[in-house]
């Protein structure tokens, strides 16, 4: 199962600083790899922001393979992002306190007692598949590459339709953000999701199918 | 959902924090707890020491230092009443029994008392557990904790109780002939003796006509007591005998009563300690509030990210009011028990200074003050608490 995007009309303003990207028209099919680039403030986590339905645009509507989350109750909206998407950001936003396995399960206590057997096998698996050896060990002695395939199996646990990343490879060193890019381009690949990646590194854009920057203040395909 | 283990992963990482928070509600519970442990551990037993006591005759005067001499065995400079009204008191219809309590002697700190033979038995209701009564001069009968053994001899001390200076009667030693059951109170600590020995070593006679060496009632020629321990037939009786002997001659009160009225006027104070205890958990719980709240605050982000990634405000609520409840429940419960402990350890110097022996328990009040400590703190935390749940995700992560 994967999903579609159609954004129109979309304005995201900050207070005080007007209209920051606008989006007039923009569909994106299932499955498909993005990448949105450009420098730093330019708007890139604010239109991934709206997306994932965490902060709400100033106009416009974002519609998910029919789910419109900005139209949606609060609790409904919450319900959907649990569901349907998988997030990664730049500074990983592990629970320290809490060993890899248990970041990775963290998000089937949102609405479960405790993990189903399924859940604790899959949660396994990613973490050996990812290469985070002994899940055990709390989060807060791992490097950062290693905390961000937890947060990347974290992320897959529900094996959501939809993997968005905020800058997911920008805090770590090249070696370990070029293996990041490329286990998200695998995990996505082999579940058909689609994934959207905002990045500031040519070299991580390039691997995506579609390249979109945001440029005046419009998010319009990168040359 | 169940938020435990976002709030098990809080009180790892701060468990510093977790720690002091808990220690300080901990202490201002035992602190309160232990107060009103105490503090009715005390009044029980005081009241406990005046059962057997119905009715005390004595000189007229204060009515508490009258109990204060009986029940407690803690003479003041008491003045003594006149031997008629105690001749007259032992022939009255409406008396079980009656017995004189005279003082004057100490052996080793321990008041040597002076009572009619009645009084060692309760009038037949009281059996030694060792040896015998007294039935003649001479003859003592130790209370439960009196570090003697039957056989020993007792050479009296004269002068008030713990008084250094005192010339000793030589001429006068005690045998200990037998020993009372415990009763938890100063009477355990006297040395009882018949109260002509009492007379006689201040030489005011034995109360018997010359020649007469017997033991106990009637007196003929009584000398003053400071007190009689009056057992009347019947509670009717006992009013009856009340009034009788509030004269200009004598007083008689009833302890209980007494009591009631001490305790209405401590009372008084014990409101304001309350009110202290009370004001201090509020501080306490508003400390702890505080401090939550600033840790919540300081967590602003890691909760718009468990939001981003698809907890709900509610389970976000709900692992900041588990963590907090960990905190207030552990430490009410370590004030529980240190409340207890420490009125355990303070019952001890407590009781001797009052000559009772307390026996302090856990009860209803504690563990309401436990309760609304509890409770306290869980509602001053929904304030921090809803705040750290609410607000806008996105700017939170972008913070």
């Amino acid at each position: 199962m994967s999903a579609d995007l159609a954004v129109r009309g979309l304005t995201i303003a900050y207070p005080g600083a007007g209209t920051v990207v606008s989006v007039p028209v923009w569909d994106v099919a299932a499955g498909q790899t993005v990448a949105i680039a450009g420098p730093s403030g330019t708007g890139k986590t604010s239109l991934l922001s709206a997306l994932a339905g965490l902060e709400r645009p100033g106009a416009g509507s974002i519609v998910w393979a029919g789910a419109a989350p900005w139209s949606m109750p609060d609790r409904a909206r919450d319900a959907w992002r649990r569901r349907s998407l998988g997030l990664m950001f730049q500074d990983m936003h592990l629970l320290p306190g809490l060993s890899a396995l248990d970041n990775v399960l963290l998000p089937a206590f949102f609405d479960q007692v405790r993990p189903t057997v399924a859940q604790r096998d899959r949660a396994a698996s990613l973490l050996d598949t990812l290469g985070v050896m002994a899940g055990r060990r709390d989060v807060a002695v791992m490097s950062r590459g290693e905390r961000q395939r937890v947060a990347l199996a974290r992320a897959l646990l529900r094996a959501p339709p939809v993997l968005l990343a905020d800058e997911p490879t920008a805090s770590l060193d090249p070696a370990a953000g070029r293996q990041v890019a490329e286990l998200l381009l695998r995990f996505a690949a082999e579940q058909g999701a689609t994934l959207m990646v905002t990045t500031h590194d040519p070299a991580i854009a390039e691997r995506m199918a579609v390249r979109m920057r945001i440029a005046g203040g419009q998010l319009e395909p990168a040359p | 959902m169940n938020p435990w283990p976002v709030a098990r992963a809080a009180l790892v990482r701060g468990w510093r924090a977790a720690l002091a928070m808990a220690l300080l509600v901990a202490l201002t519970t035992a602190v309160g707890v232990g107060i009103g442990m105490v503090e009715r551990s005390v009044r029980v037993a005081a009241a406990r020491a005046a059962d057997p006591f119905d009715l005390v005759v004595g000189a007229p005067g204060s009515a508490a230092q009258l109990v204060l001499t009986s029940v407690y065995l803690q003479p003041d400079t008491v003045p003594l009443m006149d031997g008629a009204v105690l001749t007259k008191l032992m022939t009255d219809p409406d008396i079980a029994w009656a017995s004189p309590i005279a003082f004057g002697d100490s052996y080793r700190g321990m008041p040597i008392v002076g009572v009619a033979p009645a009084m060692v038995t309760m009038g037949g209701t009281r059996t030694v557990t060792e040896g015998r009564a007294f039935d003649a001069e001479g003859e003592a009968v130790i209370g439960a904790a009196v570090p003697l053994r039957l056989g020993d001899v007792v050479v009296p001390q004269h002068g008030l109780i713990e008084m250094a200076e005192g010339h000793h009667h030589d001429e006068s030693p005690t045998k200990v002939v037998g020993r009372l059951p415990p009763t938890g109170t100063a009477w355990d600590r006297a040395i009882l003796v018949a109260v002509e020995s009492v007379w006689e070593i201040h030489g005011l006679g034995n109360g018997h006509p010359e020649g007469v060496e017997r033991v106990g009632p009637p007196w003929e020629v009584p000398a003053g007591v400071p007190a009689v321990v009056v057992k009347p037939k019947t509670l009717a009786g006992a009013y009856q005998l009340r009034a009788r002997y509030r004269s200009a001659a004598s007083t008689a009160v009833f302890p209980g009563e007494v009591l009631a009225g001490l305790f209405r006027t401590l009372g008084d104070a014990r409101a304001l300690v309350s009110a202290i205890v009370a004001l201090t958990a509020a501080l306490v719980i508003g400390a702890v509030f505080l401090a939550f709240g600033a840790i919540v605050a300081g967590r602003a982000r890691e909760h718009a990210v468990l939001r981003a990634i698809g907890a709900s405000p509610g389970f976000v609520l709900g692992a900041l009011w588990l963590e907090i409840g960990v905190v207030l429940s552990a430490g009410v419960a370590g004030g529980l028990g240190l409340g207890w402990l420490g009125a355990h350890i303070v019952a001890g110097p407590v009781g001797r200074a009052g000559g009772l022996e307390l026996a302090p328990v856990l009860g209803r009040p504690e563990l309401l003050l436990a309760l609304a400590v509890l409770a306290g703190g869980l509602v001053a935390a929904a304030v921090p608490t809803m705040l750290g749940a609410r607000g806008s995700v996105g700017a939170a992560l972008k913070r």
